[in-house]
């Protein structure tokens, strides 16, 4: 395993960023009630730079998983590690970036306040903070609501202030909660476009959904969780794969040519499935017809 | 953290408290009877030091014991606890806000409860034609006087008795001051000497050597004064002079030979000249300061485990029995002089008349009860501070220094329970889960 540069005992260049060994959650019963098991010796790899989703139904164990890993809760057994270090810690800490399922933030600050109290807590110099904060107010489209407490927000702008905090320090490991719930197409294909952009500038991305497609549209590896077991994990184009079907995807086919290429395949004693034109998806519509227009003039 | 904190509060709105404390001490000071101006003073005194301690009481508990549960509950906490910020500096932090909140908010009513104070204190001088009616001096008593250096006859004794000095230069005439603890207690920042000197020759005016002495350190100051006839000088000298149990030695000699001179042994005093009001009001507002950190740190370490309105509960008892500490002490020490303890068929009773009648033993259960009792007494008073050691307001109403000695056992009292219920706090927060 190779192992990379050491910044203040956290190993930022480790091929394993995340890695969880047989973690095991149960929440004890109080007052007689039943213990629950919300994770069940879960063993898991995220390599650095990489976008990981956890997939799995309501109460799977996506966010047990993801506090475990953030040192919110901790384990009743098993062992878990970020960058190396033990989860919590506040070196580790320092590299982290975490959206939560739903932005819990304060709800009498204004976006602006809200940016520099976290900024504050990773010691940003005020020069540099200012500037994160201008930059990522400007990404996340809420320039003209950056005065506004946040208390007055759309569930929409929540999600966006709530990944620019996530965002304040520039991660090295991003752990996202649902990141595109609640949030408009526009919205979602932005998010989308930003994971995707951190992970062409290296960053490791982990992100539990139970959207299939925002997962499908990212991910490099997904892991399926079901009541707190790992069902399934590898990489979405494996996965995905049907092995026993080829596809052939042809510009403007002629209807003759199309004759031609059927005869040729029976001849082969090949099955045909099916032939039709792709389709568009919903999303790509969408987009084509309201994506044009600017993020702040569309309502909340 | 801290500022955090204190943005928080500020935008609940907590300034409003700043009204009521203005409004209850104006409507006390209307309502206050207005016969005798000094003891209006005085009420006044403990209205605003009272007022600023209940409404700093109910800022730090409402404040302190909610904010750590609804930051639970929000799940703002789970956004903060992933920053690098460790979970200890997450409660330090929150203390320091609430300490910034809290001390701002005593400043103003600091300020308020002087202007208070200061314009019913002028109205009060107005009356009585006394303005230093904030804080008088106070004066060190003479213990006699004797002759010092060369001979001295029967007859100079008896001068020496009357204040008389005469005879050979260098003739000293010592006076002696008693001191008592109580009295060099507090900060008064110098003594004072305003004696008065009669000339019996016809020179108007005497030239007098003063040797202020310590007699245990053996530290003086010595001055030359001139004293017009009749008239009286004021000799300063610094508080450091007087040994706290010896008191202070202060002789005299004259400069000029043949100058008999008397003083006037009612004006010749040594005066303790107190510090102004205003630091004795800051140090009673600073002591206040401590008691409510103190609460504040109780509230925290509460809220860590619990949900806010419990921990607001439990906060409450805490100063209900931190603030009823000495009546609780003097229950305990009756009980430990009362041979058959609280439950006994002898307690309460009172003296029975009568023929003495041996006490009946009293069944062992009674006994034990006896002792759990005693036991949850000893517990009561020694887990929680006794919070009038954060109280100064028995110093200000009766126009006395409040001693340095006092704030510092303030400051003690709260390090040492400030740092165990953090330690507390910390233990119990250290391993919380942030489930909810």
């Amino acid at each position: 395993m190779a192992r990379g540069t050491k910044q203040a005992g956290v190993s930022v260049g480790r091929e394993i960023a995340i890695e969880a060994k047989g973690l095991t959650k149960v929440y004890t019963g109080r007052f007689g009630r039943n213990p629950v098991v919300a994770l069940r010796d879960l063993d898991l790899e995220v390599r650095r730079g990489e976008v990981f989703g956890l997939l799995g139904p309501n109460g799977s164990g996506k966010t047990t998983t993801l506090k475990l890993l953030l040192g919110l809760i901790f384990p009743t057994s098993g062992a878990a590690s970020v960058l190396g270090q033990k989860p919590g810690n506040v070196l580790v800490n320092q590299h982290i970036g975490f959206l939560p399922e739903e932005s819990y933030l304060y709800q009498f600050l204004n976006a602006d306040e809200t940016l520099d109290f976290y900024g504050r807590l990773f010691r940003l110099p005020r020069g540099e903070r200012k500037k994160r904060i201008d930059e990522l107010i400007r990404m996340v489209g809420l320039e003209s609501a950056r005065r506004r407490p946040i208390r007055g927000y759309s569930k929409g702008m929540s999600r966006r202030i709530g990944l620019a905090q996530a965002l304040i320090n520039d991660p090295e490991v991003l752990f996202l909660d649902e990141p595109t719930s609640g949030l408009d197409p526009i919205g979602t294909r932005e998010i989308k476009d930003l994971i995707l952009d951190l992970k062409r500038r290296g960053k490791t991305v982990l992100l539990s959904s139970h959207l299939l497609a925002d997962v499908e549209d990212v991910c490099d590896r997904i892991a399926i969780l079901k009541t707190g077991e790992l069902k399934v994990v590898g990489a979405v184009s494996e996965l995905l794969m049907v092995k026993d079907i080829t596809q052939i995807r042809l510009r403007r086919l002629s209807p003759d040519a199309l004759e031609h290429l059927k005869a040729i395949l029976a001849e082969q004693k090949t099955e045909v499935v099916e032939i039709s034109h792709p389709r568009s998806t919903l999303e790509e519509l969408f987009l084509r017809i309201v994506g044009a227009a600017p993020v702040e003039t569309r309502k909340e | 953290m801290g500022c955090q904190t204190l943005r928080q509060c500020l935008r609940r709105k907590v300034l409003f408290v700043l009204l009521l404390f203005v409004a209850t001490v104006f409507v006390g000071l209307r309502l206050m009877p207005s016969y005798d101006p000094a003891r209006r003073l005085g009420m006044l005194i403990v209205l605003c030091l009272y007022a600023t301690s209940f409404f700093g009481v109910i800022v730090a508990i409402f404040l302190s014991a909610t904010v750590l549960p609804e930051d639970r509950e929000r799940k703002t906490i789970t956004t903060v606890l992933t920053k690098p910020v460790g979970r200890f500096n997450y409660l330090l932090g929150r203390i320091l806000g609430f300490a910034l909140t809290l001390g701002l908010i005593l400043l103003v009513m600091g300020v308020a409860s002087w202007g208070f104070i200061r314009w019913e204190g002028v109205a009060a001088g107005r009356k009585t034609g006394r303005t230093d009616l904030l804080l008088g001096k106070r004066g060190i008593d003479p213990t006699g006087t004797y002759l010092a250096g060369g001979e001295s006859t029967e007859r100079d004794e008896k001068d020496a008795r009357a204040g008389v000095l005469r005879g050979p230069i260098d003739r000293r005439l010592v006076f002696g001051f008693r001191s008592g603890l109580d009295r060099l207690s507090g900060d008064n920042q110098t003594c004072e000497m305003t004696p008065v000197v009669w000339t019996s020759t016809a020179l108007p005016t005497a030239h007098v050597e003063i040797v202020v002495t310590n007699p245990v350190s053996d530290e003086q100051m010595m001055s030359y004064v001139t004293f017009d006839s009749g008239r009286t000088v004021s000799v300063r000298f610094p508080k450091k002079l007087i040994d706290p149990r010896q008191g202070v030695e202060v002789s005299v000699r004259r400069v000029q030979a043949g100058a008999d001179v008397r003083f006037s042994l009612g004006s010749f005093q040594v005066m303790l000249r107190p510090a102004p009001f205003e630091y004795s009001f800051f140090k009673s507002l600073v002591m206040t300061f401590l008691g409510l950190l103190v609460l504040v740190i109780v509230s925290i370490t509460a809220s860590t485990f619990l949900s806010s309105w419990v921990a607001v509960l439990v906060a409450f008892v805490s100063y209900f029995f931190a603030a009823l500490q000495d009546v609780l002490l003097d229950f305990m020490q009756s009980l430990e002089g009362n041979s058959v303890g609280f439950l006994g068929s002898q307690a309460f009773h009172g003296h029975v008349h009568g023929p003495a009648v041996a006490p009946t033993p009293d069944p062992l259960y009674v006994v034990a009860l006896n002792k759990t009792f005693y036991g949850c007494m000893w517990v009561v008073t020694h887990i929680f501070p006794n919070f009038d050691r954060f109280d100064a307001s028995s110093f200000l109403t009766v126009s006395r220094d409040v001693p340095g000695a006092v704030v510092w056992t303030a400051t003690y009292v709260f390090l040492i329970y400030g740092a165990c219920y953090l330690a507390v706090g910390q233990v119990i927060f250290w391993r919380r889960e942030i489930v909810s």
